[in-house]
């Protein structure tokens, strides 16, 4: 009797286990699943994949082994659209840019790929300012315990079952969703709130920003130094990039007295050969701010067509008609002639734009007080 | 290592049982009791390396007086001086890590001196083993002890079912288990019994208990950051919490149970559906069943129980609850919590005194009584939980005077936060492991609009009139226990080894299993 009642109790255990594996194999509401059954309208769009890029992304490199990848903060994930680079010998490409990534997020990635025997031929890789000084804090699973649990959490655990019957029942009615990530990496249903963000929210959160100046230090540049030595020894063609800031950002951060420290990290990245400075006072860095703005959807984030400028002057298709300083590599040579360029043009924009830039010191002025 | 993990359930407890069965078959009873003891070292070892030896240090002192009050030779007096000194080693263990800091607090505050003890870690289940070896002790003084040797003693302190919290078993009643550990005892039947059992208290665990503390956790949190609650909220969260307990706690024993059971080993009853309790006096007859058996028969009858008149009694039992209390805890609100037990006790027996001196027997009133009687002692407990649950005493008031005053609720009311809608959660957890990121069961139940009180009631009902494990596996012999009357259920409410049952478990255990990648700790291994 014991023995039956074990046996039966073992067997009803696999088959649980196993429906519910299948069910989330086949929904795959995360969008990592190895085994891909596409069903428009039962299983795609895959809403799930929202905010959890961080995590899913490091399982897409591993299952699309892309040719390029292109690796950055949200700005990268919200912008830069692989598919444009289809028809390229760039293709195919994945965006593998997260919220607040990190330099060492991005070698953990790449070194994760090269351990698999995937490595790609073509890294673009973002360098932001800011999360350039944060301290470089591995965030992405490397153990197999900790693979064992994501493993779990996606496709044997209940919230997965959650996941899975939510996405079928979102594909099956008209709900509005937010954001979630496409296949490529590429965030989609980006909201635009340029107006609400540039004159309100991003107040408050640069009110809320530490005031920490950027010094460069060994540690730092041992980060870009491990891209380097990563790169060379498995043949990848590595690029960095800074990307481009809104000129209210770039305003802000001269105000702050940190506009010399900038020019300090651009000294020191010039002597690296393959960067590139995206940022300047442009057509795009200086759109008027509006309801709805055709290169920026917020403060910090760019527009998928300002991306598309980025990925054709770093894939070496500059068109004629961007800014003579957009993409400028950055070598020994031209970068104090860059550095006096930016200078002088932020001058005349903050002359230019006096009484806008009035209205932003009193909403930053306000947003402290509080 | 948490009985409600992967690594428990794939990997330590198939070894041990794996190992355990081998040895009982192949070899002898001293290597099957010896490889339990390295089991259950193990165990203790997975949480700190540091603490295990404290807790190897300890279990030696203790066996080395053991030994000596069992010797025989020497006086009355020294024997009696051994067994206060072995008592006052523990206590001093005990009280060095878990009442240091709060002695030194309050002595900062009282004589405005600034003595710093430093972070002082409390070692999981040190309150739970040290009671068993006092226990112990005062055994071997009253040569109430038999069979006592060295690994025995360590497998009696360190059974990992019971290690970190409880039951606390004496000596007496593991010593002839351990000594019939072969494999007459190990079979199916007792393994598919303990499985069954340890498989409910899984789901209990992380389905019941886990979910109620989503709607504790939101109402305690909220009072802790300067809300004040409606009168409704306060009275959801306080029996929120009081169902988290009730559920977190029977399922921790139970999964002992089974889990000593799989090697069948019995422990003792620690848990008998205290909230179907019709006053307080019954309620500490089913709720924490050991520690309570260890309280009255380690304090409360050395201080002379009801033997020395009324008064004393009242002072012993407050004495008693006031220590209880403690022990739990190294704050005030465990003393609070102590304290307003003592005097419901207190009251409760005066008023059975009372009672029965007027003529009136106790036990005879009608069931609609029966029921009002269990509702409102159901009612007086969620109370107490308060400053049980509560990080301090301001947050006990704030909740008890949300929960008094109805007037109060037009102060802030909606002051809980709004639950969430159903999306994946926007905070990411460092470390890579998306286990707390992707919880979306939880955002789905919160969104679930009156979640809460349908919940709440649903586990009223249970609690109430739903038969309890203990009923379940009543003839199967589920533990140990003491003058309780089991309930008369019919026969298939009895847990049976037939294909039903067997669906049964199953689905608890794999529901279990699917819920497990958010993981929470027991409540009672904060004690």
């Amino acid at each position: 009797m014991a023995a039956r009642f074990l046996k039966l109790t073992a067997f009803f255990v696999l088959v649980t286990l196993l429906a519910v594996l299948a069910l989330n194999v086949i929904m795959d509401p995360f969008g990592v699943s190895p085994v891909k059954f596409t069903m428009g309208g039962i299983n795609e769009p895959k809403f799930f994949r929202s905010n959890l890029d961080r995590l899913l992304k490091p399982y897409d490199v591993l299952s699309q082994q892309p040719t390029t990848l292109i690796f950055g903060s949200s700005r990268v994930k919200q912008a830069f659209n692989p598919e444009h680079l289809a028809r390229s010998p760039f293709a195919p490409a994945y965006n593998a840019g997260f919220d607040w990534a990190t330099l060492s997020e991005g070698t953990q990635l790449l070194e994760q790929q090269i351990h698999v025997g995937a490595a790609p031929r073509y890294m673009f890789v973002e360098i932001v300012v800011n999360t350039f000084f944060r301290p470089g804090k591995p965030q992405l699973p490397t153990t197999l315990s900790e693979h064992a649990q994501n493993f779990a959490s996606m496709f044997l655990s209940m919230s997965a079952v959650v996941a899975s019957g939510a996405t079928l029942a979102k594909n099956h009615s008209s709900a509005q969703t937010g954001q979630y990530l496409l296949p490529n990496g590429l965030v989609a249903n980006v909201k635009h709130e340029t107006e609400k963000d540039f004159l309100i929210d991003f107040p408050m959160r640069w009110a809320a920003t530490p005031r920490d100046r950027y010094i460069v230090n060994d540690r730092l540049l041992e980060q870009l130094e491990a891209y380097r030595r990563l790169c060379t020894e498995n043949d990848i063609a590595l690029a960095f990039f800074i990307a481009p800031y809104h000129a209210v950002y770039l305003y802000l951060e001269h105000e702050r007295g940190r506009w010399a420290d900038i020019e300090n990290f651009k000294r020191v990245l010039a002597g690296y050969g393959s960067v590139y400075d995206f940022t300047g006072f442009d057509r795009f860095s200086t759109e008027p701010i509006a309801g709805h703005m055709q290169y920026w959807t917020d403060v910090n984030h760019f527009s998928i067509e300002v991306g598309d400028h980025i990925l054709d002057v770093l894939a070496g298709q500059r068109s004629a008609d961007l800014p003579p300083e957009f993409g400028l590599r950055l070598t020994p040579s031209n970068i104090e002639v860059h550095l006096k360029n930016l200078r002088d043009a932020r001058d005349r924009w903050i002359t230019e734009n006096r009484a806008f830039l009035e209205n932003i010191e009193a909403a930053r002025s306000k947003a402290a007080k509080l | 290592m948490l009985f409600n993990s992967y690594v428990f359930i794939f990997l330590f407890m198939p070894l041990v049982l794996g190992g355990y069965v081998l040895l009982a078959r192949r070899f002898s009873r001293q290597l099957t009791i010896h490889w339990l003891v390295v089991a259950s070292l193990f165990y203790y070892g997975w949480w700190s390396w540091k603490f295990l030896a404290l807790l190897v240090v300890l279990m030696l002192v203790n066996a080395a007086f053991g030994q000596l009050l069992l010797s025989g030779s020497g006086s009355t007096k020294l024997r009696r001086g051994l067994l206060m000194a072995g008592i006052i080693f523990n206590l001093t263990a005990l009280c060095y890590y878990k009442y240091a800091g709060f002695l030194a607090a309050n002595l900062n505050v009282l004589l405005q001196t600034d003595i710093d003890v430093g972070n002082i870690v409390l070692p999981l289940g040190i309150s739970f083993f040290t009671f068993q070896k006092i226990a112990f002790l005062v055994d071997a003084y009253r040569r109430d002890v038999q069979d006592f040797n060295l690994p025995g003693y360590f497998l009696f302190v360190s059974f990992f079912p019971q290690l970190i919290a409880g039951p606390i078993v004496h000596h007496k009643e593991m010593m002839p288990q351990f000594a019939r550990l072969t494999s007459k005892h190990l079979n199916l039947s007792n393994f598919s019994v303990g499985f069954s059992i340890f498989a409910l208290g899984l789901f209990k665990k992380v389905w019941i208990a886990d979910t109620c503390a989503i709607f504790a956790d939101k109402a305690f949190s909220a009072v802790m950051q300067g809300a004040v609650l409606t009168t409704g909220g306060a009275w959801r969260g306080a029996s929120a919490y009081a169902f988290q307990i009730y559920f977190d706690f029977s399922a921790y024993s139970e999964m002992a149970i089974g889990l000593a059971r799989m090697v069948g080993i019995v422990l003792p009853l620690n848990f008998d559906s205290p909230y179907k309790a019709s006053n307080i006096i019954e309620f500490w007859r089913r709720w924490h069943i050991t520690l309570m058996r260890f309280l009255r028969d380690y304090l409360y009858f050395p201080l002379g129980g009801n033997r020395r008149g009324t008064l004393r009694r009242y002072v012993n039992l407050m004495s008693v609850m006031l220590l209880g209390g403690l022990w739990h805890g190294a704050a005030w609100t465990f003393v609070v919590w102590g304290g307003i037990h003592g005097v419901l006790l207190t009251i409760n027996h005066a008023w059975h005194s009372f009672r029965r001196r007027i003529g009136f027997e106790l036990g005879r009133g009608g069931v609609l009584g029966r029921h009002a009687a269990v509702v409102a002692t159901f009612l007086i407990v969620t109370a107490t939980w308060v400053p049980f649950r509560a990080a301090n005493t301001e947050v006990a008031f704030s909740m008890w005077r949300s929960m008094l005053d109805p007037g109060r609720s037009t102060l802030l009311s909606g002051s809980m936060p709004s639950p969430p809608t159903l999306t994946a959660p926007t905070t990411i957890r460092l470390g890579g492991i998306i286990a707390d990121e992707v919880d979306l069961l939880r955002h789905a139940i919160e969104s679930i609009p009156h979640s809460e009180s349908v919940w709440l009631i649903a586990m009223l009902a249970i609690v109430l009139f739903a038969p309890s494990v203990v009923d379940i596996f009543e003839p199967h012999n589920f533990a140990m226990r003491e003058k309780v009357k089991p309930a008369m259920l019919p026969r298939w409410y009895h847990w049976q080894p037939n294909a039903t049952w067997a669906i049964f478990v199953a689905v608890a255990f794999s529901m279990s299993i699917l819920h497990l990648t958010t993981v929470s700790p027991f409540l009672y291994f904060q004690f």
